[in-house]
C-alpha cells in the first residue's frame, strides 16, 4: 500500500487510532486526578493500631561491643522479633537520618544497627521493609553521608525519600494540638512500626529519644511543633503507636545536639535499649545521660497519657552484658 | 583526490554527537555525590577564550591555560577543528540546521562571496581582550561553552526536573500506582531533586540562547560565522595551519561555495582558511571529487598560478589593520562606559547579597566568575541562584545565596569543586566549614520566645556549627522561664539554615546578612544589634 493512500491519512488508521487512544487515556487519568483533588476526597489519617504482644520482659538493655549481636540479644530477651513481625508484614523502620553527618558523630542512628534490623525483619518473614525519614538537612546528603542508605540497600530493604503528597492530615479521636498535622501515610499504613532513634542531647526537650524521633514522620511546618512540644510529641506517639522501640545508645551525643558535629561530644556507651513501650524505653535512656525521666517533658506527658510507664524502678527490665 | 575523506563527515557527525552528549552527561552528573569520571570544569579548561581572558583580567595563572594552550597549538596545526568537531553549541546549531532543512527556501543555501560581516566576531574578541588587559573579564557574555552549559544547567535541566516531578506527583497523588512509584523513587535516588526552583532570573539566559538559535533562520551557523568570540580566537592560530583545502577544480561550478556552512569559500574557489571549520562538506559535495584536505601541496602542474599567490586569508594583514584598530577603539569606549558602571557599583551600599562559601572578594569574584552555572547546578539545596540584572549588569548571572529559598549545606563543598576558574575556592570540608558567608541576626520583634514567651529555639537546633553559633540562655519573662536564642557573631558562618527553618511565618525572625553589613542598612530595621552578642 502506498504511503499517501487515503487510509493512512484517515484518523481511523491503526497508527492514529493508537496515538489518539493513548492521548485519551492520559488525559482522562489527569482529568480524573484533577477532579479528585478538587472534590477533596482525600481521607484523613486515623491513628495506627498496635498488635497486642506479650513480651518476656518490658525492656531489654544490652551492653556489648558488637552492636549487631547486642540487637539480636535484645530481641531474644524480649521473646524474638517474630512477636512483632509476622509473615508477609509490611514493616516500617524509622531511624534517625535527620542530619548530614557521618556515623561517628552520633547525630543519626548507627547504620550497622539498621542493616542488621532490616535483615532480621526479612528473616522473620516480612514482605517489605520500608525505611524513610523526613530529614532536616538535604535529604540525599543525609541518607548517603549517614551510611544508612547503603546499609538498608545492602540488606535488601526499601529506602526512599519522602514525597509531599503522602503527607495526610491526621485525625485524632480526641482534642489535640496535632489535629490535622500532616503525617506520612506509609508510617501509619503498615503492619509493624519499629522506631530506631539514636539517644542524644537536645536543648529544647533535654534529650532526643524515641518519641522525639517520631517527628520524622511529620510534614508541614515542623518548627512550629516546638511550640508546646511535649504534649504534641505525646499525642504523636499515641497516634503512630510504635510496635517496637529500639534506642541506639551505642554512641550517644552528650552536648550540642541534636546535630552535633564534634566527636568530643560523643561518648561510646555500647548500649541497646529495646522494648514495646516507647515511654519506658525513653525513660530508661535518660539514665545514660545522668538524668531522671521526669526531667524530659514529653516522657512525663507520655506517662500521663498512659501510652506507657516512666517508672523504671518497678518495670521488668532485663539487663545483659555480652 | 583521496576518496576516504568523504567518510570523515560521518566521523565528524559521530564526534559532534558524542561531544554534545558528553557535555550533557557532565551537566547531568554535576550533582551530589559528584562521582566524576570527568570534571565538570573539563570543557572550560579546554576553552582558551575563558581561560586566557580570566587569567589576563585577574593576573593569575590558571590550570586550564595548559589545556587551552594545547588546543591553540592543535588549532595552529590543524585549523578550527574545535568549532566543527567538538564545540557543543556548534554541534547543536548544526543539528537544528538539519532539522529545518526541509522548511527552508533554496535561497537559504545559496551563499554570496564571503563579505566583511565576518569581522564582527574579531571586533567582539578584541573588545573582550582589551577589557581583559584593563582588568575586566567579559568572556562570560558570549563564550559559547558557557552559553551552552549555563542554558542547560539553569533552564533546560530545571524544566525537565520539575516537569518530571510534576508528572509523577500529579499522577501518584491521585492514584495508587506502585510500579510508577518505584520508578519515581528510583529517579529520585539518582538525578531527580525536589529542591530546585525553576527559571528564577533566567530570562536573559533564555533570551540569549533563543537569539543564537533563531539567527539560524538567516544563515547556517550564523553565530559561528559572524559573532562567536571563541571562534575568532581560534581563527588566529588557524591562519598558520598547513592543513589546507586543495582543489584541482577547472570548471568553477561554485557548488562548494554554496555548500560551505561557514561561508569560507570565495566565488573564485579559494577559501579563507581561518574561517574553515573542517566540516568536509565541500569534499563530499564537489561534483568532480577534486577537493581534498592535506598537509602537502598538490603536484606542481595542478596549481593555478594566479590562485596560488593570492591567498585571501592574507587580506587581513593588508586592509584588516584599520579594521582591527577601529574595533579596538570601540572596545576602549565600551570599556570606559563599563568602568564607570563598575565604579558606580562599588560606591553603592552593600545590599543583601551573599556569595557562595570560599568566594573571592566581591570585585575579584565578579571578574573571575564566567557564569557557567556549574555551582548553581551542583548545589544540593538549590540555595544558589543567578543574580538578576537589577543587582547590577556587572553582576548578572553570578551565583548568590537566596536564603529565603533555601540554605547552604554545612557538610558540603561541591560549589568550589566544580568552579572552572577558581572564583569559588576549592576547599576541603573542614576548611569550608569555617568560611563565613554572612551573619545571622535575630529580630526580637518577631522572635517567638522574645515576643510571646514561648519556647522555640528551632534555630539553635538546626545550627550546624558544632559549638553552636546560636546559644540559648534561660531568662524569666513575666514570671515564666523562657529559653532565648542569641547569635554568637564569632562562630556564625551565615549558612542560613536558621532563617529557612524559622517557624515564624511570612517575615522570618532570624535572617542572614553579609558579614560586612552596616548598622542602619534598610534591611535591618528591626534587627537588634544587641542580640548579636
Amino acid at each position: 500500500m502506498e504511503k499517501n493512500h487515503p487510509y493512512h491519512q484517515s484518523w481511523t488508521s491503526r497508527k492514529n487510532f493508537l496515538k489518539y487512544s493513548a492521548a485519551a487515556v492520559w488525559s482522562l487519568l489527569f482529568a480524573g486526578g484533577a477532579l479528585k483533588q478538587l472534590m477533596g476526597q482525600e481521607k484523613n489519617l486515623r491513628p495506627r493500631k498496635k498488635r497486642a504482644v506479650s513480651c518476656a520482659c518490658s525492656l531489654a538493655v544490652i551492653r556489648g561491643d558488637d552492636i549487631r549481636a547486642s540487637l539480636r540479644k535484645a530481641l531474644d530477651e524480649l521473646g524474638g522479633l517474630g512477636l512483632f513481625v509476622k509473615k508477609n508484614d509490611t514493616v516500617v523502620i524509622k531511624p534517625n537520618i535527620g542530619w548530614n553527618r557521618g556515623p561517628e558523630f552520633a547525630a543519626n542512628t548507627n547504620p550497622d544497627l539498621v542493616n542488621e534490623l532490616v535483615t532480621l525483619c526479612y528473616r522473620s518473614g516480612a514482605k517489605k521493609v520500608r525505611v524513610f525519614d523526613n530529614t532536616c538537612n538535604n535529604e540525599k546528603m543525609c541518607y548517603h553521608n549517614s551510611g544508612i542508605y547503603r546499609a538498608v540497600k545492602d540488606a535488601g530493604g526499601d529506602i526512599y525519600y519522602v514525597s509531599d503528597w503522602k503527607f495526610i492530615p491526621a485525625n485524632f479521636p480526641y482534642e489535640s494540638p496535632m489535629q490535622d498535622w500532616p503525617i506520612y501515610k506509609d508510617a501509619v499504613e503498615c503492619d509493624c512500626f519499629i522506631n530506631v532513634p539514636v539517644a542524644k542531647h537536645h536543648s529544647l526537650t533535654g534529650l532526643t529519644l524515641s518519641m522525639k524521633n517520631l517527628m520524622g514522620v511529620c510534614g508541614g511546618s515542623r518548627g512550629q511543633m516546638h511550640w508546646g512540644i511535649d504534649k504534641k510529641l505525646a499525642d504523636l506517639t499515641a497516634f503512630i503507636n510504635p510496635d517496637l522501640t529500639i534506642i541506639d545508645a551505642y554512641k550517644i551525643l552528650l552536648r550540642h545536639g541534636p546535630s552535633g558535629g564534634n566527636t568530643n561530644d560523643v561518648e561510646t556507651r555500647k548500649t541497646i535499649i529495646a522494648g514495646p513501650d516507647p515511654v519506658l524505653a525513653d525513660a530508661y535512656a535518660t539514665t545514660l545521660f545522668n538524668m531522671r525521666p521526669s526531667d524530659v517533658g514529653y516522657i512525663v506527658r507520655g506517662a500521663e497519657k498512659k501510652i506507657g510507664s516512666m517508672d523504671i524502678s518497678s518495670a521488668s527490665i532485663k539487663k545483659v552484658t555480652i | 583526490m583521496k576518496p576516504d575523506q568523504k567518510n570523515l563527515i560521518t566521523l565528524r557527525k559521530i564526534t559532534q554527537t558524542i561531544s554534545v552528549f558528553l557535555v550533557l552527561f557532565i551537566i547531568w552528573n554535576t550533582r551530589f555525590p559528584l562521582d566524576r569520571f570527568i570534571s565538570p570544569a573539563a570543557y572550560f579548561y579546554l576553552d582558551p577564550l575563558v581561560m586566557i581572558t580570566t587569567a589576563v583580567a585577574e593576573r593569575v595563572v590558571l590550570f586550564g591555560l595548559i589545556v587551552a594552550g594545547i588546543l591553540i597549538a592543535a588549532t595552529a596545526l590543524m585549523g578550527r577543528f574545535f568549532c566543527g568537531w567538538i564545540c557543543p553549541l556548534g554541534a547543536l546549531l548544526d543539528l537544528l540546521g538539519t532539522l529545518k532543512k526541509p522548511f527552508m527556501r533554496r535561497s537559504y543555501f545559496r551563499e554570496k562571496n564571503p563579505g566583511k560581516t565576518r569581522f564582527i566576531k574579531y571586533a567582539i574578541l578584541s573588545v573582550i581582550l582589551a577589557a581583559a588587559f584593563a582588568g575586566f573579564q567579559f568572556a562570560w557574555v558570549l563564550d559559547p561553552i558557557a552559553i551552552f552549559v549555563r542554558t542547560f544547567s539553569l533552564v533546560i535541566h530545571p524544566l525537565l526536573n520539575n516537569g518530571l516531578n510534576a508528572f509523577f506527583t500529579g499522577l501518584l497523588s491521585s492514584y495508587d500506582l506502585p510500579v510508577l512509584e518505584n520508578v519515581y523513587n528510583l529517579l529520585r535516588d539518582s538525578f531527580l531533586t525536589t529542591d530546585l526552583a525553576a527559571l528564577e532570573n533566567t530570562t536573559e539566559i533564555i533570551l540569549l540562547f533563543s537569539v543564537i538559535v533563531l539567527l539560524l533562520l538567516f544563515k547556517r551557523r550564523f553565530w559561528c560565522r559572524y559573532l562567536c568570540p571563541l571562534g575568532a580566537m581560534l581563527a588566529v592560530p588557524a591562519r598558520l595551519s598547513p592543513f589546507l583545502r586543495r582543489t584541482r577544480c577547472v570548471k568553477n561550478c561554485r557548488v562548494c561555495m554554496h555548500t560551505c556552512r561557514m561561508n569560507a569559500i570565495t566565488a573564485d574557489n579559494r577559501y579563507h582558511r581561518e574561517e574553515c571549520i573542517l566540516c568536509f562538506d565541500c569534499v563530499r559535495d564537489c561534483p568532480d571529487s577534486t577537493t581534498y584536505f592535506s598537509f602537502t601541496s598538490p603536484p606542481a602542474e595542478n596549481i593555478e598560478p594566479e590562485n596560488a599567490d593570492k591567498d585571501p586569508s592574507l587580506s587581513l594583514y593588508r586592509n584588516g589593520f584599520l579594521r582591527c584598530s577601529f574595533s579596538l577603539g570601540i572596545g576602549l569606549v565600551f570599556l570606559l562606559t563599563m568602568h564607570g558602571k563598575a565604579l558606580a557599583a562599588a560606591l553603592k551600599p552593600v545590599s543583601r547579597k551573599l556569595r557562595p562559601p570560599g568566594s573571592l572578594p566581591e570585585n575579584e569574584f565578579i571578574q573571575r566568575c564566567i557564569r557557567c552555572g556549574n555551582c548553581m547546578k551542583v548545589c544540593p539545596t538549590g540555595v544558589l541562584k543567578p543574580a538578576p540584572v537589577s543587582m547590577g549588569p556587572d553582576k548578572l548571572w553570578t551565583p548568590f545565596l537566596d536564603t529565603s529559598r533555601s540554605y547552604c549545606e554545612y557538610n558540603c563543598n561541591l560549589c568550589g569543586r566544580v568552579c572552572p576558574t577558581g572564583a569559588i575556592e576549592k576547599l576541603a570540608l573542614d576548611r569550608k566549614k569555617k568560611k563565613v558567608i554572612g551573619v545571622a541576626v535575630i529580630n526580637k520583634d518577631l522572635c517567638v520566645p522574645y515576643k510571646k514567651g514561648i519556647d522555640c529555639i528551632v534555630c539553635e537546633e538546626h545550627c550546624p556549627v558544632s559549638e553552636k553559633a546560636i546559644i540559648v540562655t534561660e531568662k524569666k519573662i513575666k514570671g515564666k522561664k523562657v529559653r532565648l536564642p542569641q547569635v554568637q557573631k564569632k562562630l556564625c558562618i551565615g549558612c542560613g539554615i536558621c532563617e529557612i527553618k524559622c517557624p515564624v511565618e511570612k517575615e522570618k525572625a532570624i535572617k542572614v546578612f553579609p558579614p560586612d553589613y552596616k548598622p542602619g542598612n534598610e534591611h535591618r530595621n528591626n534587627f537588634d544589634e544587641a542580640s548579636a552578642g
